[in-house]
């Protein structure tokens, strides 16, 4: 088991990017805290030794995408309504910002992960392959088409 | 820069102390503060065991049903040994020759009381005329000692019925023996009856011959070898066929015989005794109710509606 150090540490590290893998996938605050709890009791309890920090990282993406899916496709889930809106948490933001953030949300669910890994994280197609388990020409394409769906969506700009 | 907008839109989300918060509570409640792994899974550990305890009941209830733990040797010509477990179950049955097998392949005798197997046995087998009224069956009987007098009583009682009766028993050693012979039990003590009268008879000889034919033979060796049995009277009496007499062997218990003694003469199991053979519907019937009723003293069914 790890430690409290350990757990801090890392809270403090991915806690952003679990948000923000999060705010792609869910609606509401609650089952953002319950996808917190899920990855970070797997994190304390996992006995994975991690190569490097790229490691670590690659595996809260993969364990948080996994908890989003378990979460959408469960049955209490899928049979209820949410209180709130995640989007209604934007309105704090700017309002650039949320339009972009809004433009994603509107994509395909299969588009936002690899627009997020590939434009926020720096990842590869060859990387977000492994990390999704997806083909890398897969990942192409869906890189390809969310690039035409945002610039349509969001107006030229450099899309 | 192409993906600059999204950056800093992405830049612009980020996790609020509260759920932090939240998460730290419930990992320290979860794991009692660091101190201890997650509650050790006794539900887990009480499925494996009922799994484990599951899987013991099955293997032994397999091993107490289907495990033969005595065999009963049926020779008439149609030679057949079935192999009945510790509840009185026939749970295997072997043919040892042609006849065996076709009037084994017309009858399924499997998970029968050996008493009501032996009837179905004797009913098919007189139906397609193997057996005759002067047809001898010869039973023999292989397993535990106590269980041995225990069948052999009731099956003498089942069998008598149907013709004159010839049981023995013998050993494991002896089934497995007769087994590598490629014979019954019943028929390999009596070739080796004749075996000790002439040495030259190899089972070969006796492989197609009827029970009948072998007594016969038997008894007309012994005939020749005047000094064979030493109760003189069991060699040439009753139906001429030899089969009321005992063919007591090195290692076989000759047990009981057509006569009206029936099963009180059990423990009388001197070798080569003989006993007279009468032949007669009356002392058969006679033999078959007292056997019966031994059999019922001693808790157990007849099993024959004859």
């Amino acid at each position: 088991m790890r430690s409290e150090q350990e757990v801090n540490r890392a809270l403090e590290q991915y806690a952003d990017t679990i948000q923000r893998l999060c705010m792609i996938h869910l609606k509401n605050y609650h089952d953002t805290e319950d996808i917190f709890q899920t990855v970070f009791l797997k994190y304390v309890l996992s006995s994975v030794v991690f190569e490097n920090a790229e490691h670590e990282k690659a595996w809260f993406i993969r364990v948080t995408l996994n908890a989003c899916k378990d979460l959408l496709k469960s049955f209490f889930h899928s049979h209820t309504v949410p209180l709130e809106e995640w989007t209604g948490q934007m309105e704090d933001q700017v309002p650039e910002h949320s339009e972009v953030l809004a433009a994603v949300l509107s994509l395909p669910v299969k588009y936002r992960n690899v627009v997020y890994l590939h434009y926020y994280e720096d990842y590869s197609a060859a990387e977000i392959g492994r990390i999704l388990g997806k083909n890398v020409n897969t990942v192409y394409t869906l890189l390809t088409r969310s690039k035409r769906l945002l610039k349509e969506k969001l107006g030229g700009e450099g899309y | 820069m192409s993906d600059r907008r999204l950056r800093e839109a992405f830049d612009s989300v980020h996790a609020d102390e509260q759920i932090k918060r939240h998460t730290r509570e419930f990992l320290a409640r979860k794991t009692v503060g660091y101190r201890k792994k997650t509650a050790f899974p006794y539900w887990r550990l009480a499925a494996a065991m009922a799994c484990l305890l599951f899987i013991l009941m099955g293997s032994s209830g397999y091993f107490l049903f289907f495990i033969p733990v005595s065999s009963i040797s049926v020779d008439v010509n149609p030679s057949v040994e079935l192999g009945v477990n510790r509840f009185d179950r026939v749970v295997t049955v072997d043919t040892y020759n042609d006849d065996g097998q076709d009037l084994m392949s017309s009858l399924n005798v499997r998970f029968m009381d050996y008493r009501d197997a032996l009837d179905k046995i004797l009913d098919l087998e007189r139906r397609e005329a193997y057996l005759a009224e002067d047809t001898c069956i010869a039973i023999a009987v292989s397993g535990a000692e106590g269980k041995q007098r225990e069948m052999l009583s009731c099956l003498h009682t089942c069998a008598s019925s149907y013709g004159s009766v010839h049981c023995s028993s013998g050993s494991h050693g002896e089934a497995k023996a007769a087994h590598e012979a490629g014979m019954t039990l019943g028929r390999y003590q009596a070739f080796l009856e004749l075996q000790a009268l002439d040495p030259s008879v190899t089972p070969q000889d006796v492989k197609g011959l009827t029970m009948n034919q072998i007594w016969e033979w038997i008894e007309e060796l012994a005939g020749n070898t005047e000094n064979f049995v030493q109760n003189g009277n069991a060699l040439h009496n009753g139906n001429g066929h030899g089969c009321g007499r005992h063919h007591g062997t090195a290692s076989s218990d000759p047990y009981t015989t057509q006569d009206s003694s029936g099963i009180q003469n059990e423990g009388e199991t001197d070798m080569y005794r003989g006993e007279s053979v009468q032949d007669g519907a009356d002392s058969q019937d006679e033999s078959a109710t007292q056997n019966e009723g031994a059999c019922r003293q001693n808790g157990h069914h007849g099993g024959h509606g004859h």
